[in-house]
């Protein structure tokens, strides 16, 4: 069925509708961090994979499951360790008997095959079970002996990394930490948010969620979400953005040719316009504006963003990085 | 109401109902808006500096009022004809003014998308028409290109006053200070008569060639108004017989030299400072002859330059009747009462009455700009010159 404009309409409505739904539910159980909520559900929205980043005892476990239960989602959670092997992430052949006498192998999936997974401190795993992940958060499907198994939509993978003990970690290479969306930060809590956490949390009243929407409606929200439309002022100005991310372009501003070595790579660039078009979508709008970039451009691009040795030494954010390029950026 | 007095009433044209030809529409509007913008703001430095460079050329060639008049209007069309064609040549395009709209307004984009998409048939991208030309039409041209005075318009305006100040400055200076002689109209040569005229003695003197046969004497001739037979002036052009043409023979300056000038000049020394090139001196000394001539007192004022230290040689006064020229542009062919009497017999009625036929053609002559400004000392000085006894 060809889409009409008045049906167009109505699915964006119902976008706003889910969206804000998803917001408030998670509100019931996540005490504040909105900029973080909202960043997540569009990363969910635009079927893309978020690295979180923050302390233990924040929140993170509780935000992504919190989320895929207001959804009626499927939900898988793996935590890692340095003795996971990649077939507890994919899953993997066993040997079963399928009738009396007669034994066969059958593909036993894993959790990677739920809708959403919490892959909790990913940096513990090994690099093999980390490629394992990265590789179907990529191709969105499984190859276990020699055979494919495609992994059903909507899904997400919500890594979670924690920055402070680095011992007897992985730090995720670049490489994969390019096929995550965003990276969120998860903040420490203010005062009146945590006075907050603490009456929820030690009461005896449990908070709980509604779920309303499924998957059919997720997905039909990710396709609205491409269907929007970006002109090409506003895209030359998300590939200037990348191109700024860069220390040998010409445009870069003089922190990337200080602390950069290298920039964000093409998925940079999609994420953010993907992005995007969610949150125009979300103002009411059926096309990408320029402050829609600025405004996703700080958690697409921070981690595509690898500082040089100088950088580190002075414990340059990404974050601060980006900010620059955004602020130095042209329209034009 | 029409569509058109619609737009001329309020704002962009009204929604045809075809986004499409609604944005393109109202986009068209906004850029001819931003063309008038553009032109007047460039209009308005473009005339400020034509004025300025017009009132300037008039200063410096000496125009009449009424060439200074044409001058200055030319200058101010022809800037402004300049700053249309500029502005029309950067007009913006359609889609710079939907991002220009859209920038101003903080619209979102929503001017440039709709004007990218429109055409385009697919659902979304006829919302986001619908909704560009929504608010497009909505808008008001005068909103998204307001008009703004250039920042530098005080200092061009400044530039303007400066300029005529100083042109009529001289028109009412040689009005008022001559009235049976020139009033020269030329600002310039009020000016520089003022300051001290690149005058006669400037480019006669600072003329080393001895004999000043050539530029200066032409200067130093030029400068010669009607009482200007006297010695010094004649001796200056032959570079010989005064210690003043000696100071000119031996490229001495002009200040140097005492001079003394009768039947009124100015200073001495506003006419002798710089050695002007000969191709200006007979301008600077008609100038100077002009502007300082019918200020001094009658009877001729004795000013006196430093003398001699630079020159070494030029310690005498000199006395040089330099009755400076009259009638340069328009003004009129005053006698000079100054002049000293010789021993001519004086015209008979008929030669009287010629004398009056060919004064008063002349007169008319120079009112009506026939006679060129660097001539007119001469005519001045040929009518006083051949005046008989009587009329002096």
């Amino acid at each position: 069925m060809i889409p009409t404009p008045a049906s167009v309409e109505a699915q964006a409505a119902q976008f706003r509708e889910c969206f804000t739904h998803l917001r408030t539910e998670i509100g019931r159980v996540f005490v504040g961090q909105n900029s973080l909520v909202d960043h997540l559900l569009i990363c969910f929205f635009c079927q893309g994979h978020a690295l979180i980043e923050g302390p233990p005892g924040l929140g993170k476990t509780l935000l992504v499951r919190t989320l895929s239960d207001a959804v009626s989602l499927s939900f898988a959670r793996v935590q890692c360790t340095p003795d996971l092997m990649p077939a507890d992430v994919t899953g993997t052949n066993l040997l079963i008997e399928t009738a009396p006498g007669l034994r066969e192998f059958a593909f036993q999936r894993g959790p990677i095959f739920a809708n959403v997974v919490l892959a909790d401190e990913i940096n513990r795993a090994t690099p093999r079970t980390q490629a394992a992940f990265l590789e179907a958060m990529q191709e969105r499907r499984v190859t276990v002996f020699g055979i494919t198994h495609r992994i059903d939509e909507p899904f997400s993978v919500f890594a979670t990394q924690n920055p402070i003990e680095m011992e007897g970690t992985y730090p995720l290479p670049e490489a994969q930490l390019d096929r995550f969306f965003f990276k969120l930060i998860v903040q420490v809590p203010g005062l009146e948010d945590l006075a907050e956490i603490m009456a929820r949390t030690t009461g005896d009243r449990e908070a709980r969620v509604t779920p309303r929407f499924g998957a059919e409606t997720v997905r039909a929200m990710a396709g609205l979400v491409k269907q929007v439309k970006i002109d090409d002022q506003a895209t030359r100005l998300a590939l200037r953005f990348v191109r700024a991310t860069h220390p040998e372009a010409q445009e870069s501003p003089d922190v990337v040719k200080q602390y950069v070595r290298y920039g964000a790579s093409p998925r940079g660039a999609q994420a953010m316009i993907l992005a995007a078009k969610a949150l125009a979508l979300l103002a009411g709008r059926f096309h990408v504006s320029m402050d829609d970039l600025r405004t996703v451009a700080p958690p697409a691009l921070s981690h595509r963003i690898i500082r040089n040795f100088q950088g580190e030494m002075e414990h340059v954010a990404p974050d601060s990085i980006v900010a620059r390029i955004v602020a130095e950026t042209r329209d034009g | 109401m029409s569509r058109r007095k619609a737009q001329a009433s309020s704002a962009l044209p009204a929604l045809t109902g075809e986004p499409d030809h609604d944005v393109i529409d109202c986009l068209r509007m906004l850029r001819s808006r931003a063309i008038w913008v553009m032109a007047v703001r460039y209009a308005v430095v473009a005339v400020a500096i034509g004025v300025v460079i017009a009132e300037g050329t008039a200063l410096a060639v000496g125009t009449s009022a009424r060439a200074t008049l044409v001058l200055v209007s030319g200058g101010a069309l022809g800037a402004l004809c300049v700053a249309t064609l500029w502005a029309v040549w950067r007009a913006p395009t359609l889609i710079e003014t939907a991002q220009l709209a859209d920038r101003r307004l903080g619209w979102q984009n929503h001017a440039s998308a709709a004007l990218q998409f429109a055409g385009a048939t697919d659902a979304v991208a006829r919302l986001v028409v619908r909704d560009g030309a929504a608010r497009l039409a909505r808008s008001r041209p005068a909103e998204v290109f307001p008009f703004e005075y250039p920042a530098r318009l005080p200092w061009l305006l400044a530039g303007v006053l400066a300029a005529t100040s100083l042109l009529l400055g001289g028109y009412v200076r040689a009005t008022m200070g001559d009235g049976a002689q020139a009033p020269s109209g030329s600002a310039a040569t009020g000016g520089a008569g003022q300051r001290g005229s690149p005058a006669a003695n400037a480019a006669g003197v600072a003329d080393p060639a001895p004999g000043a046969a050539g530029p200066s004497a032409a200067g130093a001739s030029a400068a010669q108004p009607p009482g200007a037979v006297a010695p010094a002036a004649t001796a200056g052009a032959k570079g010989a017989a005064s210690p003043a043409a000696d100071a000119s023979a031996h490229g001495s300056q002009a200040a140097d030299t005492p001079v003394r000038h009768e039947g009124g000049t100015g200073p001495a020394n506003a006419s002798v400072p710089t050695a002007a090139s000969p191709s200006t001196a007979a301008d600077a000394g008609s100038a100077s002859a002009v502007t300082a001539g019918p200020l001094s007192p009658a009877g001729g004022v004795s000013a006196t330059t430093a003398s001699g230290a630079a020159a070494g040689d030029g310690a005498g006064t000199v006395d040089s009747t330099t009755a400076l020229g009259g009638g340069v542009r328009g003004g009129t062919l005053a006698p000079d009462a100054t002049r000293k009497q010789d021993n001519r017999p004086a015209f008979t009625a008929r030669e009287r009455a010629l004398y009056r036929g060919e004064w008063d053609r002349a007169q008319a002559a120079v009112a009506q700009d026939r006679i060129p400004p660097a001539l007119r000392p001469y005519v001045r000085a040929y009518f006083e010159a051949i005046r008989s006894a009587g009329q002096r």
